[in-house]
């Protein structure tokens, strides 16, 4: 009997040991399988000594008193090295500026991306990410991309801030390419072309969909990109997956680059480049 | 089952013959390295990269050796024929040692012929060991001290010591037969003549201004039937090249990809040593954009002095005055992706074209073409539609290359300890070359055959650090890829598809 016992604990232990070493491994690898962060394989683009703006939200708590948010982690780490390894030179707003708050579930350990790990190393970045600067302060039309990054947090700030609509027009009139992921193209709402039409109007884009968001069960939020970006007059367009998350789409009109969720970051920034006159690199 | 041959048998003589063959092989290479450690290192590649390294040399190699020939000497002097056991072990992990080389490290098989002899010296241990008289008890007595000292072996003990003692003793003379041997080796030494007609290059230099022990600063020889010429001259070129057997003498011209020191730094020497070896009557041809006139015009006022010495010291007859120093042939391009050729002579052409390395301004790359062999040669720069546009479907593609996550994490280290200038200079030269990735996806584009990675950033002192650098490349570049070294070469015979592998040095 004594012998059984100790050879059963050493089974579940064996199993145990399986399991945890499977699901280390096999949970990330397994999501990105599925298209959560799935690794880019397109062309990436460059444009030496030139700059590209990104924006984040600066709202960080879930409906009063609700569980903490703000941008998405790969939102804005995939696009900023994306720039970067595009030799450009990057900095980064928000609606209030200084810190940014983080959604916390970006790095957990099964989530986080490439680019995560990179900003978790990186003190250059996080710098920038706790002291942003606030968009009234910030000249649009100085750089050559300007890039929306979304999360909860944007739903509730971007796409009702007049100033950020106010600069956007300015950006976009002066021939320099906009757009944003996610939640982020909310921030397009109040944006206006050349002509004084609203931005968004009768062009092509995308952003996270309404299934996603109800996927997810986070619905309170006061903006839902898909329904309010369509309202608009946008002509929304997706992908689909049997869960949204791990669907990716991206969509170029013109100096407009948007994609839908933050699989996107990765394949935005470069088409953003590519707009922007980047070579191949 | 008593397959085993008599004792003293005609066979078991000539099996003891050959072991002690082998036996003595291993004594005369351990000996060589006691008493000649770098002669014989020389001849296995091995050269101590450090002076202190003969110790090791004459201490670990000489043993190694001496040590297997010993006990294999034993096993045939005695009756002890199971000492062969021991030399057996040491040739089977060496075998190991070389097959894992192979497959591990992106090198040609040098040392093939070192192979094949230790795989016949082994199968003759082998057999020996088997086939030897086992049969009585006698070869089952312990190893004794008494019974390994035969009257045999202790002769050749006492044969080995005596020849230690009399080559330490004549190592003068040793010295003046090798002055012979090994003078007339390198002074009769032509690289470049061994090979077919056809377009090569050879690396004198495959590094960057960062230090790096196996790779000094940029240049590269391109041999084009009977022409050779220098494609920029890093600091610490010449002298590789010199060591390679290139005659410099011979060089047709130079041509530079831009300004930096790392690429122009040997020039002055390199135009000195061309003067000086071959009794050049012209001066040398320096190609390049708008502003070699300056970089030759300074290195001929730099060597003047010298110049003038040599004249009055050898004669213009040894050292003729009119050939002295460089002639610079700048050309200018146009903005764009149309180069120009700068050389059509002899079946060659060579075709310049811009690449981007701003803030240098002109920074250029060279494609030659030779009897259906074409190479290219990237230059300093970023990714550039240019090098796409030259490199299309050429054979051979030379390109800088930069692992950026090494690099960062360098720079960091130097941040870290206080180091901010050597850290934003790590940080700058991201932005004015190309990463390893991003150069196997120019391949890919460009449709060459073969990538070969230089002006590798960071350092590759290791071995080991050649997969970090690669990083994801791999993935983009599915043709063959090589990380340069200096002294690597690639042959490409005329009018036809081979690129060949070849050490120069
Ligand atoms: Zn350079
Ligand atoms: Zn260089």
């Amino acid at each position: 009997m004594e012998l059984f016992k100790k050879r059963g604990i050493l089974i579940v232990a064996a199993v145990l040991l399986v399991f945890a070493f499977v699901a280390y491994f096999g949970l990330p690898a397994g999501l990105r399988a599925l298209g959560l962060h799935a690794p880019y394989k397109g062309q990436r683009y460059m444009l030496k000594d030139r700059t590209a703006l990104i924006v984040c939200t600066s709202h960080d708590t879930l409906g009063e008193g609700g569980a903490k948010t703000g941008v998405f982690g790969s939102e804005f780490t995939a696009p900023y090295y994306e720039f970067t390894d595009g030799r450009m030179r990057v900095e980064v707003a928000s609606i209030q500026g200084g810190p940014i708050p983080i959604e916390p579930i970006s790095f957990n350990w099964f989530i986080k991306s490439e680019p995560d790990e990179r900003y978790l190393s990186d003190p250059i970045l996080q710098d920038k990410i706790a002291h942003s600067l606030r968009i009234n302060e910030v000249d649009f039309t100085l750089y050559d991309i300007i890039y929306l990054a979304g999360g909860w947090g944007a739903a509730y700030d971007l796409g009702t801030s007049t100033v950020l609509g106010d600069k956007i027009t300015q950006a976009y009139r002066a021939g320099k390419v906009v757009g944003g992921v996610c939640h982020g193209p909310l921030g397009l709402l109040l944006a206006l072309d050349e002509k004084g039409h609203p931005l968004v109007k009768g062009r092509r884009l995308t952003a996270v969909t309404d299934k996603q968001v109800r996927e997810l069960g986070i619905t309170q939020t006061p903006q839902h990109p898909e329904r309010n970006l369509r309202a608009a007059g946008a002509l929304f367009e997706s992908s689909t997956a049997f869960r949204d998350m791990f669907a990716n789409h991206v969509t170029v009109d013109g100096r407009l680059v948007t994609g839908q969720n933050q699989n996107a970051g990765h394949e935005v920034a470069n088409k953003m480049i590519q707009a922007a006159g980047g070579t191949k690199r | 089952m008593n397959q085993k041959i008599k004792p003293g048998s005609k066979r078991d003589t000539g099996l003891r013959v050959l072991s002690g063959w082998v036996g003595l092989n291993f004594m005369v290479l351990g000996i060589g390295f006691l008493v000649l450690p770098e002669v014989f290192a020389t001849a296995f590649f091995m050269e101590p990269a450090r002076a202190v390294g003969i110790n090791s040399l004459r201490g670990d190699m000489g043993s190694l050796f001496l040590g297997m020939g010993f006990f294999c000497l034993l096993g045939v002097l005695t009756i002890h024929r199971r000492l062969l056991m021991i030399p057996m072990v040491f040739l089977s992990l060496v075998i190991v040692g070389r097959l894992t080389s192979v497959i591990v490290d992106d090198v040609p098989l040098i040392a093939g012929g070192a192979l094949v002899a230790e795989f016949v010296m082994l199968s003759i241990l082998l057999v020996t060991l088997f086939l030897s008289p086992g049969a009585t008890a006698k070869h089952h007595m312990p190893v004794t001290v008494r019974s390994i000292f035969t009257r045999f072996s202790v002769i050749g003990l006492v044969l080995v010591f005596v020849t230690i003692l009399a080559l330490f003793a004549s190592r003068s003379q040793i010295g003046m037969a090798l002055v012979h041997v090994i003078g007339k080796q390198l002074s009769s030494k032509d690289g470049a003549a061994e090979l077919p007609d056809g377009l090569h290059v050879i690396f004198a230099g495959s590094g960057s201004p960062i230090p790096d022990s196996k790779r000094v600063q940029p240049c590269i020889v391109v041999v084009a039937g009977k022409n050779i010429y220098i494609v920029d001259s890093g600091p610490g070129s010449t002298l590789r090249l010199e060591l390679m057997g290139i005659r410099v003498g011979q060089v047709q011209g130079v041509l530079l990809t831009h300004f930096h020191s790392d690429h122009i730094g040997n020039l002055g020497e390199l135009m000195l040593k061309c003067w000086a070896s071959g009794a050049r009557t012209k001066p040398l041809d320096v190609f390049g954009p708008s502003g070699v006139e300056t970089v030759v015009q300074g290195f001929n006022l730099a060597y003047a002095m010298d110049s003038q010495y040599r004249v009055a010291h050898h004669g213009p007859a040894t050292v003729p005055p009119s050939g002295m120093g460089g002639v610079a042939r700048p050309f200018a391009l146009p903005k764009g992706n149309d180069g120009q050729v700068v050389i059509d002579a002899d079946g060659l052409k060579v075709t310049a074209f811009l690449v981007d390395h701003r803030p240098v301004v002109q920074a250029v790359g060279y494609r030659f073409d030779y009897k259906g062999r074409s190479l290219v040669i990237s230059g300093d720069t970023l990714p550039a539609d240019s090098l796409r546009k030259h490199a299309n479907g050429a054979q051979l593609l030379l390109h800088e290359a930069l692992q950026p996550t090494m690099i960062r994490a360098i720079g960091t280290i130097n941040k870290d300890i206080g180091r901010t200038n050597v850290a934003n200079i790590f940080a700058d030269i991201l932005n004015y070359h190309t990463f390893t990735e991003e150069a196997a996806r120019i391949a890919r584009d460009a449709e060459v055959k073969y990538l070969v990675l230089y002006h590798t950033l960071p350092p590759l002192p290791v071995a080991v650090v050649k997969k970090t650098f690669l990083g994801e490349s791999e993935q983009f570049f599915k043709g063959p890829m090589t990380i340069a070294e200096d002294g690597m070469g690639f042959c490409m015979p005329a009018d036809s598809q081979e690129i060949q592998t070849k050490w120069f040095w």
